[in-house]
C-alpha cells in the first residue's frame, strides 16, 4: 500500500481514533460508506465498506441484521477476545478474518470486504462478501474452435482456478498465490501439477514473479515481458503460450507445464513453450488424428508460406527467373508488362495494404467491417489490377501469405512472422535467394539461441528428443501418448 | 572455463558434416578425378584410413586432457612459450584457411548467381551472421546445425534420384584399371579434407557424453563424411565420366540437369540456397575455434569480444588475397596437401606421443619419490 503511511500501525481501543484514520485515507471516496450501529445495546460499532465491490444484499441480511437483533441482558461490557467470539457465532459466515493492524483493515476494505470496528476493541473482524461485475462464461473469440468445450476464462480468477479444478480433480494441482504490484495488488497464481511439474521450474517461477517490482499489473503481457528470460527480450516470438481456453490449459499442466493464471484477464500464460506447441490447437486432440496431423503439416508449411512467399516471389521475379518454367514465365510476363513498379515496390505497396486494412479492420465495429472487405476486395484487388498499378500474381502473392498467417492459432505467434515477411522482403529484394537465405539463418540462429525457462525453443528438433516428437508436428493417436508421467508410475 | 554449453554426438557429427562436406563439394571431386581417373569415387573409401589414425590421436589427446582444446593443453604439453608460439601458429593457419573459404564462396556466388555484385557485399552479411552465430556458442551452433543439416541426408537422396535419368553406369567402368596407384596419390591429396577430423578436438570437450560415446559419435562422423565423399564424387562421375575433371562445381552442375515433370528446371539454385547453410556453419564454427581460441590463448575472460573483430580480420585477409577459381584449384592441388599435414597430422602425432612420454616419466619420477 503505497498511499497508507499508517502501515505498521496496530488498531486503536478507541474506535473514533480508528475511523478518523480510516476516514482520512478515503477521502474523495464515492463508494466509502460507513454504517454505525450499537452491538449488543451498549458497544458502539461502525462497519466499513466499499459499496461497488461489495455484496450489499448478504451483508445486511448475514452480518447486520444478527448483529443488531441481538441484545445483552446483563449488560456488561465483556473483554475482546469473547466479544470477538460472539460475533463470529451470531454470523453464518464461511470465511471471516481478524484484522489487528490498520494496513489489514485498509486492505480488507480494498478487497472489498466490509470490516467491523468495535469500540474498546482492538481488533476487527473482515468479511468475505466481495462482489464483482462478472461477464458469464463464454467461448473465447480468439482461439475458437468447431469440436471441444465452449468455456473460456473470464477476468474472474475465482471463476478461472474454477474451470481448471472442474478438470483436474486432484488435490496434486497446486495453486499457489503470488501477488504483484504494490498499488494493483494484482493476485497471481502459479497453477502445477505437482510431481509432474519440475519442482525447479516452478521455483524458477514463482522467483521470477516475485521478483517483479511495480506499480501496477494491468494485463497478463506485462507479465510476459518481466519474466522472460535475459537473452530473450529482444524477440517477436512469444515466450510463455497463451491460452483463453482452460481445456488447453489443464492439458499443458497435465504435460508438466507450469500456468500462470492472471487477475483481470481472460488470457492465461503457461511456461515454458517452445515453437512447436505454438503451432498447436487444442482442436488437434478433438478430432480424428490422421486428419490432425495432416492439418498439424498444413500449419508448419503456413508458417513457411507467410514467412517466405512474398520474399521468394520477389527473389525469383528478379534475380533468378530461370527457375521459372518458360510457360509460367510468360504468363507473369504478359501481367506484368503494364506495372511500372520494379517487383518489391510491388509487394511492399500491395503488404503495406493488407496490413492496413488487417489493422483497420481490428478496430472497427462489426457494422463497418464488410465496408473493409469491399474496399479492400474491389477498390485494393480488382481496380490496382485493371489500372496495370499492381499485377495480378502480386494479389495472389499477398493474397496467400495473408491467408496462411490467418490460420496460425496463436495470435502473439503470427505477429512475429508478419513482422519478419517484411524483413525476408528486404533482404531478398536486394540479393535474391541468396538475401532470403541469410534471412533464414538469421532466424533460424535467433530461434536456436532462444530459451523458455531453460528450454531450448526449437525442441524437441534441435536436440533431437525422438519420444517427444510424435506430437510435435504430427499428433500421433492417443493410444501411443496415453502413457502416465515417468515420474507418476 | 569460457564455454558453458554442451554439444550432443548427433549434434557434433553435423557441425562436423557442414564444416566439411561444404567446400569439399566445390571443387574436390574434380580435382581428385584428375589425379585418380576413373576409380576417383572409390578414394574417399580409401582416404578413411587417415581419418581414423587422425580420430585416433585426436581422442586419446582428449583422454588425456578430457577438458581442454588443442589451444589449451599445447603449452601443457612442450611448455608454456613453445605451446603459445604453436597455438598462435595453429590460430594464424585457421584464419587463413577461413579467408581461403570465404573467397571460394564468394567465387561461386560471383560465378554462378550474383556475377555483378562486388563480393563483399555478400560475404560481410555472412561474417556477421557467423559472427551472431559464434557468439551464442557452440550449443546454439550444434542445435542449428542438427535443425538444418540433420536432413541434408535426405536431401542429398533426393538429388540423388532426381539425377538418375542422366547417369550412365559405364562411366565407372572398368574399375582398377590401373591397380591401386592413382589411390595413393589421390589419398595424399585429399587428405587435407580427411584429416579434419582434427577439428573434432574443438568440440569433443563440450559433449556431453562418456568417452565410449565420444568415441562413437567421433567415428560415425568420419564414416558420414566418407560417405558423402563418395556421393559428392560418384553423382557427377556418373553424369559427367570422362570430363568430371575439367568442371568447375560439379555437384551443381549435376543439378542442373534435373527436369521434374517437364516443369521445374534449373533447381540447382534451392541446392545452392541449402548449400549456403553448410558454408555458414562452415564458417560459424571456424570463427567461433578462431575466437575461442585467440581467448584461450591469452586467457581472456570471455570469448565473445573477439568475435567480430575475427569476423572484420577474416573478412580483410579474404578481400586481400582473394584468389580467383583457378588460382583455388592450385592452392588445392599443389600447396594444401603439404600446407595441412603440419596441424592436421604432424602436430597432433607430435603432441601426443611428448605427452605420452612425459607421463611415463612423471609416473616414474612420482614411483621414485613416493615408494
Amino acid at each position: 500500500m503505497a498511499n497508507t503511511n499508517c502501515c505498521p500501525l496496530p488498531l486503536s481501543k478507541r474506535l473514533s481514533t480508528n475511523l478518523h484514520t480510516i476516514q482520512a485515507l478515503h477521502q474523495d471516496s464515492y463508494d466509502y460508506v460507513k454504517h454505525s450501529f450499537k452491538w449488543m445495546g451498549h458497544t458502539e460499532a461502525t462497519i466499513i465498506f466499499l459499496s461497488s465491490i461489495t455484496d450489499e444484499q448478504s451483508l445486511n441480511e448475514f452480518v447486520l441484521e444478527p448483529l443488531t437483533s441481538c441484545q445483552n441482558t446483563n449488560g456488561q461490557i465483556s473483554n475482546t477476545e469473547s466479544s470477538v467470539q460472539d460475533i463470529l457465532q451470531q454470523i453464518q459466515l464461511a470465511t471471516t478474518k481478524e484484522v489487528t493492524t490498520m494496513t489489514q483493515a485498509v486492505e480488507s476494505i480494498h478487497a472489498g470486504n466490509p470490516v467491523l470496528l468495535l469500540d474498546q476493541h482492538d481488533v476487527g473482524i473482515s468479511f468475505a462478501l466481495t462482489k464483482y461485475k462478472e461477464r458469464a462464461v463464454e467461448e473465447p473469440l480468439a482461439e475458437s474452435v468447431i469440436r471441444g468445450p465452449r468455456e473460456g476464462f473470464t477476468e474472474i480468477l475465482k471463476t478461472n482456478v474454477a474451470l481448471l479444478r472442474k478438470r483436474i480433480r486432484t488435490p496434486e494441482l497446486k495453486l499457489k498465490p503470488v501477488k504483484i504490484g504494490t498499488d494493483s495488488e494484482t493476485q497471481v497464481i502459479v497453477a502445477y501439477i505437482h510431481g509432474v511439474a519440475k519442482d525447479a521450474l516452478v521455483e524458477e517461477i514463482t522467483g521470477r514473479l516475485e521478483s517483479i517490482q511495480t506499480d501496477a499489473i494491468n494485463y497478463s503481457n506485462s507479465i510476459t515481458e518481466r519474466i522472460q528470460g535475459n537473452n530473450s527480450k529482444l524477440t517477436l516470438f512469444p515466450q510463455l503460450l497463451e491460452t483463453e481456453r482452460p481445456d488447453s490449459l489443464a492439458a499443458c499442466l497435465y504435460e508438466g507445464r507450469v500456468g500462470i493464471l492472471v487477475e483481470h484477464t481472460p488470457v492465461q500464460l503457461v511456461a515454458p513453450t517452445n515453437f512447436f506447441s505454438l503451432l498447436h490447437s487444442p482442436e488437434d486432440y478433438y478430432l480424428n488424428w490422421i486428419f490432425s496431423t495432416l492439418m498439424r503439416l498444413l500449419r508448419f508449411m503456413a508458417v513457411l508460406i507467410s514467412l517466405l512467399v512474398p520474399a521468394t516471389y520477389i527473389a525469383v521475379i528478379s534475380f533468378h527467373q530461370q527457375l521459372i518454367p518458360t510457360s509460367l514465365m510468360i504468363t507473369i510476363a504478359s501481367s506484368r508488362e503494364l506495372v511500372p513498379f520494379p517487383a518489391i515496390i510491388e509487394v511492399l505497396i500491395m503488404e503495406v495494404m493488407f496490413e492496413l486494412l488487417r489493422e483497420a479492420g481490428i478496430r472497427l465495429p462489426k457494422q463497418f467491417g464488410s465496408a473493409v472487405g469491399i474496399v479492400g476486395a474491389l477498390i485494393l484487388g480488382e481496380a490496382a489490377v485493371q489500372a496495370g498499378i499492381i499485377s495480378a500474381p502480386m494479389i495472389i502473392i499477398v493474397a496467400i501469405t495473408g491467408i496462411a498467417n490467418f490460420t496460425l492459432p496463436h495470435y502473439s505467434f503470427s505477429i512475429a512472422f508478419r513482422v519478419y515477411r517484411f524483413v525476408m522482403i528486404f533482404l531478398s529484394g536486394m540479393m535474391g535467394m541468396i538475401g532470403l537465405i541469410y534471412g533464414v539463418i538469421f532466424l533460424l540462429v535467433h530461434l536456436c539461441s532462444l530459451r523458455s525457462f531453460g528450454v531450448p525453443y526449437l525442441s524437441p528438433l534441435s536436440n533431437h528428443k525422438w519420444h517427444q516428437m510424435k506430437d510435435m508436428l504430427l499428433r500421433t493417436p492417443e493410444l501411443s501418448v496415453n502413457k502416465r508421467q515417468p515420474s507418476r508410475k | 572455463m569460457l564455454e558453458k554449453g554442451r554439444l550432443s554426438g548427433l549434434q557434433m557429427v553435423c557441425i562436423y558434416f557442414g564444416s566439411v562436406v561444404s567446400t569439399y563439394w566445390l571443387t574436390m571431386p574434380s580435382i581428385t578425378d584428375a589425379v585418380v581417373g576413373r576409380d576417383s569415387w572409390m578414394t574417399p573409401i580409401f582416404s578413411c584410413v587417415i581419418s581414423i589414425l587422425v580420430v585416433k590421436v585426436v581422442l586419446k589427446l582428449h583422454e588425456l586432457y578430457p577438458k581442454q582444446t588443442p589451444i589449451e593443453y599445447m603449452p601443457q604439453i612442450i611448455g608454456r612459450i613453445p605451446g603459445k608460439v604453436l597455438g598462435f601458429g595453429f590460430l594464424l593457419y585457421l584464419l587463413h584457411i577461413t579467408s581461403v573459404i570465404s573467397s571460394e564462396y564468394t567465387d561461386l556466388i560471383n560465378a554462378k548467381y550474383l556475377p555483378q555484385t562486388p563480393s563483399i557485399a555478400f560475404l560481410l552479411p555472412l561474417l556477421l551472421l557467423s559472427g551472431y552465430m559464434a557468439r551464442q556458442g557452440i550449443e546454439v551452433l550444434g542445435r542449428f546445425a542438427f535443425v538444418t543439416i540433420f536432413y541434408w541426408g535426405f536431401i542429398f537422396l533426393i538429388y540423388f534420384f532426381l539425377t538418375i535419368p542422366d547417369m550412365n553406369i559405364r562411366y565407372l567402368l572398368p574399375m582398377f584399371e590401373d591397380g591401386f596407384t592413382p589411390h595413393l596419390k589421390g589419398i595424399f591429396l585429399t587428405h587435407g579434407w580427411s584429416s579434419q577430423a582434427i577439428f573434432l578436438s574443438f568440440m569433443l570437450p563440450y559433449m556431453n557424453a562418456g568417452m565410449k560415446t565420444k568415441k562413437l559419435w567421433s567415428f560415425v562422423a568420419v564414416a558420414y563424411i566418407a560417405f558423402d565423399f563418395v556421393a559428392a564424387i560418384i553423382v557427377p562421375k556418373l553424369i559427367f565420366g570422362t570430363i568430371l575433371s575439367d568442371i568447375a562445381y560439379p555437384v551443381f552442375q549435376a543439378t542442373e540437369y534435373i527436369k521434374i515433370a517437364d516443369f521445374f528446371e534449373r533447381i540447382d539454385l534451392i541446392l545452392m540456397a541449402d548449400w549456403i547453410i553448410l558454408i555458414f556453419v562452415k564458417e560459424s564454427f571456424y570463427v567461433y575455434m578462431l575466437s575461442l581460441g585467440l581467448a584461450q590463448l591469452f586467457h581472456l575472460s570471455d570469448y565473445r569480444p573477439v568475435v567480430f573483430p575475427v569476423c572484420i580480420l577474416i573478412l580483410v585477409i579474404s578481400l586481400w588475397t582473394q584468389i580467383n577459381f583457378s588460382e583455388i584449384v592450385f592452392f588445392l592441388q599443389s600447396d594444401y596437401p603439404y600446407y595441412t599435414i603440419m596441424y592436421h597430422e604432424a602436430v597432433p602425432l607430435l603432441l601426443l606421443l611428448i605427452a605420452w612420454v612425459r607421463r611415463k616419466m612423471n609416473n616414474k619420477t612420482s614411483r621414485g619419490t613416493h615408494p
